[in-house]
């Protein structure tokens, strides 16, 4: 399924959730897991120096310092490591999501794994702060392959995982994300749902729609997922259509929690527009907050 | 400002007189609880005073989830109550310097802040909600906060509380704690 997955981690207590499951995936699937830890900024005029992100301090940036770091981070993920194994460390200085996103096209890394957040923070200060970080709002708008965003911790996730949800807004990047849910979905032989979240808010402005509008814009969703996405599933029929009204991202989380959904799976952002423009839509933003679940957010086909 | 208070059943009343008017007009006088106020009277409230569900996306799910598995709500034996407070955190470095504002909602079990989001919304709804005092923690050193003596709006506890338990859709068959 996975050849290479990436782990990208500022190798602090924020990751842990994220490590858990990078380190599980690379087991069950025998893939190449790389730990990936961009540590500082490098001084300007090339020298070596570099401000680490964590302390804020200046430190020497030479061979000594990336031994250093690397043997933090060994020491960091010594139980995960004791479990699953030793896996490759990449260390070095830049800025995070550009080195990420380089290197992950140079190695053709199937999925990237990341935490939402760089710091382990209250839920009620995450309202202010931004909703993900610079990071992974970054690397999850602009990489190739699927990203992988784990915001809390999660026993049964991966190893036992059986329920994907799909969510949809039938755009374009929907297309590559249903793409990705239904290959998992297969190869494992679980279940997939496929879900669409009739946005009535804005689906009649200043207007509240009545019943016979919404139940005709039900079917019209109902028959849009069997013509867009079930059309493809060949013999596949591991599978259901929900199609619920209300707003998006809490409707979402609500049909997670009642099937006990173990991934979600969701484009990026919620129009047609080049994802290289394209910024973290609000539904995604506001899932990855608050899923109990790990939310994979897919914008290209390229890595599928 | 004039207090108005809020009753274990969810009925709001002002200079002793129930609350017949619309709630919007009272948002932001400040509060005052029952001393055995729950989280359950909380939304009590809210279903008495329907406009108060428009303060927050997540309120009317909330409640949904309520009515529907209300027959397995119980106290969670790991907290003792719940404590609803705002803080006032100044930062430094990394980033550029910065003064928020926030409110929290957590359990308290002995003298321990407890994280809420990994309990099921059905385990709090019977713990007795309390106000706490405004915590003031400078370039983020948690170990040394100032608390002061402060006051809540309507507004403050209906959209704090919204927001908080928004991360607490969680399935039932997740029992991970932390």
């Amino acid at each position: 399924m996975f050849k290479k997955i990436l782990f990208a981690t500022t190798s602090s207590p924020a990751c842990d959730a994220a490590a858990k499951i990078a380190f599980e995936l690379a087991e069950k699937y025998k893939s190449e897991l790389i730990l990936y830890h961009v540590f500082g900024v490098p001084s300007h005029g090339g020298g070596f120096s570099v401000t680490d992100y964590l302390t804020g301090e200046e430190d020497d940036a030479g061979p000594d310092y990336i031994e250093f770091v690397k043997d933090e981070m060994k020491n960091t993920y010594e139980k995960l490591i004791e479990k699953h194994g030793e896996p490759r460390f990449e260390v070095l200085a830049g800025i995070p999501s550009t080195e990420i996103l380089r290197f992950a096209r140079k190695e053709g890394i199937d999925c990237i794994i990341m935490g939402s957040h760089t710091r382990a923070d209250e839920t009620g200060a995450a309202r202010f702060r931004g909703i993900v970080g610079t990071t992974m709002q970054t690397v999850a708008q602009r990489a190739r392959c699927p990203v992988l965003i784990i915001s809390r911790p999660c026993a049964t996730c991966f190893w036992y995982f059986n329920k994907i949800i799909f969510g949809t807004d039938f755009s374009k990047a929907s297309m590559s994300a249903f793409k990705f849910a239904f290959k998992m979905a297969e190869s494992i032989g679980c279940k997939l749902y496929l879900f669409h979240a009739l946005d009535i808010d804005t689906s009649q402005a200043g207007v509240s729609p009545g019943q016979k509008s919404i139940e005709d814009k039900i079917t019209a969703a109902r028959a849009r997922l069997e013509e867009e996405y079930v059309s493809q599933m060949n013999d596949f029929d591991n599978y259901e259509i929900s199609i619920w009204e209300g707003i998006p991202y809490v409707e979402l989380l609500k049909f997670a929690r009642e099937t006990s959904g173990d991934l979600i799976v969701m484009a990026h952002h919620t129009r047609d527009i080049d994802p290289d423009q394209a910024l973290l839509g609000t539904t995604v933003e506001q899932v990855v907050l608050r899923s109990a679940c790990p939310v994979a957010s897919v914008n290209r086909p390229d890595r599928l | 400002m004039e207090k108005i208070f809020l009753h274990k059943n969810g009925v709001i009343t002002k200079q002793g007189k129930k609350l017949t008017a619309s709630v919007l007009k009272l948002l932001g006088n400040t509060i005052e609880i029952d001393e055995v106020f729950t989280l359950n009277s909380f939304f009590m409230m809210v279903k008495k005073y329907p406009d108060l569900k428009n303060i927050s996306e997540v309120l009317e799910a909330l409640l949904e989830i309520i009515s529907k598995n209300c027959s397995s709500g119980f106290k969670t034996e790991e907290l003792e109550s719940l404590l609803f407070y705002k803080t006032i955190e100044i930062e430094g470095f990394p980033g550029t310097p910065s003064l928020n504002f926030y409110t929290t909602l957590k359990g308290v079990s002995n003298t321990n802040i407890i994280d809420l989001k990994f309990f099921h919304l059905e385990n709090l709804l019977n713990h007795k909600l309390k106000l706490g005092k405004l915590k003031h923690v400078v370039f983020g050193d948690k170990e040394d906060v100032f608390q002061y003596e402060t006051f809540y709006t309507l507004f403050d506890l209906v959209e704090g509380i919204a927001w908080e338990l928004s991360f607490n859709f969680n399935p039932i068959e997740c029992s991970i704690r932390r």
